[in-house]
């Protein structure tokens, strides 16, 4: 999918408004919706679109929204 | 995975009960907010939960459950040979519980009692070695009590657990039966996951002492101590993606069952979410997925017979259903039994006031 399809999909899971986000957001320090539920959402959202289960400590050590992009393998494209 | 197929064993009978004290979702406002509570309480299913008021242990709910299925499927004491009790909230670190309950049921001596050490997976293993010691020759009659109070593990100011849990104690009555049809289990650990739903202290790796009783903000800004329940719901839940389709496989194929084939699948109510998200992933329809914890909430080793009595009890009492069930979570452990019951003996859902005695039973 393209990164414009996913960034929709995750504006979601971090309830941000649609069209918003451009990748290069910290998650911790700019998201409020970033939080363990989101992480839950995104887990089943990588799973449900990717077949990739990733890995929780993976993602905890990401810190922009473009790092979360960086573990799906190349499976989203600009 | 262990698997087994184990014929000339029936269910009886099964019945819950839990306390009748409710805690609701916005008696959580204060605490952690509206907004965010219902967020909360929409993610996980649960609306509201039944909670023991202090004094009430798991022995408790599960002595009131197995009072009203001996009266209700007229089974003498004497008749009872075998009582497990599966817990994660015992009474005491000793003597085993399953000890304490065979006094308050005033069974025979000619009883093997035993308590069994899990949680989420609890119920499935608990019917495993039931069936098993049924089948192989040693035991007639088993009452197996399966039940939790995690309410009095978790910390009020968790948002991770808070909101969670309920409380519940069940008991399941087991008889050797020539020609039933047999029950396909499938069993499995990962003790990698063993941080992951863990009470840290208060057992012998990490006694209590006063600084483990302290509650203090944690790293995820959730407040606890180490006394308290702490769960880790990203690795719990890529836990379940991974083992829990191939159990619900294997059991299938153990009983040479299609998904059609199936009347209902009772997992164990951990969360909506996760339960929703795991039946579309395994594809299996919704109508037979039971989603029972929205007035429970989890109730750990209780949950799965819980969501039987609440779910299915009508159906049970009159119709032969072929169920799924599985377990998953502590441990990590899992299991799960592919089985065909009823008609059988499902008394109403029993409300607990306060710690029940026993009642003065003949030993027939």
């Amino acid at each position: 999918m393209t990164k414009k399809e996913f960034l929709v999909l995750f504006e979601e899971i971090v309830e941000e408004p649609p069209g918003t986000l451009t990748g290069s957001e910290k998650l911790r320090e700019q998201l409020v919706g970033w939080n363990s539920l989101a992480v839950i959402s995104f887990l089943a959202l990588v799973d449900e679109h990717f077949g990739i289960t990733l890995s929780p400590r993976a993602i905890a050590e990401c810190k922009t929204v473009n790092d979360l992009i960086g573990l799906l393998n190349g499976k989203v494209t600009d | 995975m262990g698997t087994a197929k184990i014929s000339g064993v029936r269910l009886a009978g099964l019945a819950s009960a839990i306390p009748r004290t409710v805690q609701t979702v916005a008696e959580a406002f204060p605490v952690f907010g509206e907004a965010a509570t219902q967020k909360i309480s929409e993610s996980t299913g649960v609306r509201q939960r039944h909670v023991v008021p202090p004094g009430v242990c798991t022995s408790d709910l599960c002595l009131a459950a197995a009072e009203r299925l001996l009266e209700e499927l007229n089974w003498g004491r004497g008749s009872v040979d075998g009582l497990i009790f599966v817990s994660q909230t015992p009474d005491y670190v000793l003597p085993a519980t399953s000890c304490a309950l065979h006094g308050r049921l005033q069974l025979a001596k000619e009883c093997a009692a035993f308590d069994l050490n899990l949680g989420c997976s609890g119920y499935v293993y608990g019917l495993w070695v039931a069936t098993q010691l049924i089948s192989g020759g040693s035991l007639c009659r088993v009452l197996l009590l399966v039940g939790d109070t995690i309410s009095r593990i978790t910390s009020p100011r968790d948002r991770s657990v808070a909101l969670l849990f309920g409380d519940a104690g069940t008991a399941t009555a087991l008889e050797r039966a020539e020609g039933s049809p047999p029950l396909s289990f499938s069993l499995g650990t990962d003790g990698n996951g063993q941080d992951h739903l863990v009470v840290p202290a208060g057992g012998f790796r990490q006694p209590c002492t006063e600084a483990s009783a302290r509650r203090t903000v944690r790293e995820d800004g959730n407040i606890r101590s180490d006394e308290d329940l702490y769960m880790n719901g990203a690795e719990i839940f890529t836990f379940t993606l991974r083992e829990v389709p191939p159990l619900l496989k294997s059991v299938l194929g153990t009983a040479g069952w299609d998904v059609s084939e199936v009347d209902a699948f009772i997992m164990h109510q951990a969360n909506r979410f996760m339960l929703e998200y795991l039946a579309k992933r395994m594809r299996l329809p919704s109508e037979k997925v039971v989603v029972a914890l929205e007035n429970r909430g989890n109730t750990s080793s209780a949950s799965v017979p819980l969501a039987m009595t609440d779910a299915l009890a009508g159906r049970l009492r009159q119709e032969s259903l072929r169920l799924v069930l599985a377990g998953f979570g502590v441990g990590f452990s899992w299991a799960a039994v592919a089985l065909t019951c009823g008609p059988m003996v499902m008394p109403e859902l029993v409300l607990v006031d306060a710690p029940v005695a026993s009642t003065h039973g003949e030993v027939a």
